[in-house]
């Protein structure tokens, strides 16, 4: 009786795990089966993604290309004006420059000449000043030449009654002179 | 102005009579201060009694001539003012400095001083310098004036004259 029992719990039992397990398979297929179509989903949502990433680029390039587009022509627009003002600038400045060279050169020229002038008249006056001074110098030895020649030719010729007349002589014109006054 | 000044004055000209130049006066203070030598030795008289033999030749004269006129005071210490006041006396005359060419005899200077002292109304002292560059005349100083009349001044302004014509090339 015993044994009966416990083999109809047994079944039961087995019939409990049979069930369950059918449970469990039904339940995995299900899962299975949703996990399959939620795959799918995934994939034509991905597909659709990148269809519509694809046309949402293609509308934003368009939109991007219409609105850059101005901008663009502007931008090259101010490019071109810059780059003909910096061309016009550096004409200026080329023009400048060749005058402040041509004007530095007309200087250093001027100042060249002005210096070889000075340096010349300088020269002229200095050749002049030697010459004067070599004239007099000149003048200078031949007045004592004669003047020591004159000295002792007359110094030798007054006797001594004519040098006591010219201390009279001299007397007389310190007189007028009123050296003695 | 006292008696005794005025005698004293006098005697002075005596001995400033006896020069002509600086340098007879500068021999004339050695003798003078010569002669004080002989004061103070006891011995009475006048200057040329207490020399004697000493006195030189060319004072006799002077000293005899102001004794002579009673000019000459009799005491040593009054003898020795005298002598010392001839000597400021003979300082204190004018110098008339003159440069000659030639050296002049002393007849010559006595002239010319005597020419010199009519001049400035006073006697006055010659000082004499001899420089043959002078060639004739003479340079006359007297009181800070000085003056050349020589030769050599109008040879050398001569001479340059010539120079000049010879060195422009033209005919002197």
């Amino acid at each position: 009786m015993a044994t009966y029992s416990n083999v109809l719990l047994l079944l039961i039992f087995a019939i409990f795990i049979v069930g369950v397990l059918v449970i469990l398979l039904v339940v995995l297929n299900k899962l299975y089966t949703i996990s399959r179509s939620f795959e799918v989903s995934e994939h034509t949502t991905r597909r659709k993604g990148r269809l519509f990433g694809k046309k949402l680029k293609d509308e934003i390039d368009t939109e991007i290309e219409e609105i850059l587009s101005p901008v663009k022509k502007t931008f090259e627009r101010e490019v071109r004006n810059h780059l003909e003002k910096l061309a016009t600038e550096a004409e200026v400045r080329n023009e400048q420059m060749t005058k402040f060279i041509q004007d530095q050169q007309s200087g250093v020229v001027r100042e060249s000449q002005f210096l070889i002038a000075k340096s010349l008249e300088k020269i002229n006056r200095e050749l002049d000043q030697y010459r004067k001074n070599r004239l007099v110098e000149v003048d200078d030895q031949v007045r004592q030449i004669i003047l020591s020649a004159a000295r002792e030719v007359l110094g030798r010729s007054i006797s001594l009654s004519e040098h006591e007349q010219l201390v009279r002589e001299a007397l007389d014109k310190a007189k007028k002179d009123k050296v003695f006054a | 102005m006292s008696a005794s000044q005025k005698t004293d004055s006098s005697a002075f000209v005596a001995f400033a009579n006896s020069v002509f130049t600086t340098g007879d006066m500068y021999r004339l203070f050695d003798q003078l201060e010569e002669l004080k030598r002989f004061l103070f030795k006891d011995k009475g008289g006048t200057i040329s009694q207490k020399a004697g033999f000493y006195m030189p030749k060319n004072l006799a004269p002077t000293f005899l001539e102001i004794e002579s006129l009673g000019l000459e005071p009799a005491e040593d210490l009054t003898q020795q003012r005298f002598l010392d006041s001839v000597i400021a006396y003979l300082r204190s005359l004018p110098l008339v400095k003159m440069t000659l060419a030639f050296e002049p005899t002393d007849s010559f200077v006595k002239k010319i001083n005597g020419e010199v002292s009519d001049l400035i109304h006073q006697k006055a002292l010659l000082d004499i310098t001899v420089d043959q560059h002078v060639m004739g005349g003479a340079i006359v100083e007297y009181r800070g004036r000085r003056k050349e009349y020589v030769l050599s001044q109008a040879l050398s302004a001569s001479v340059e004259k010539l120079t000049r014509a010879l060195l422009e090339k033209k005919a002197p």
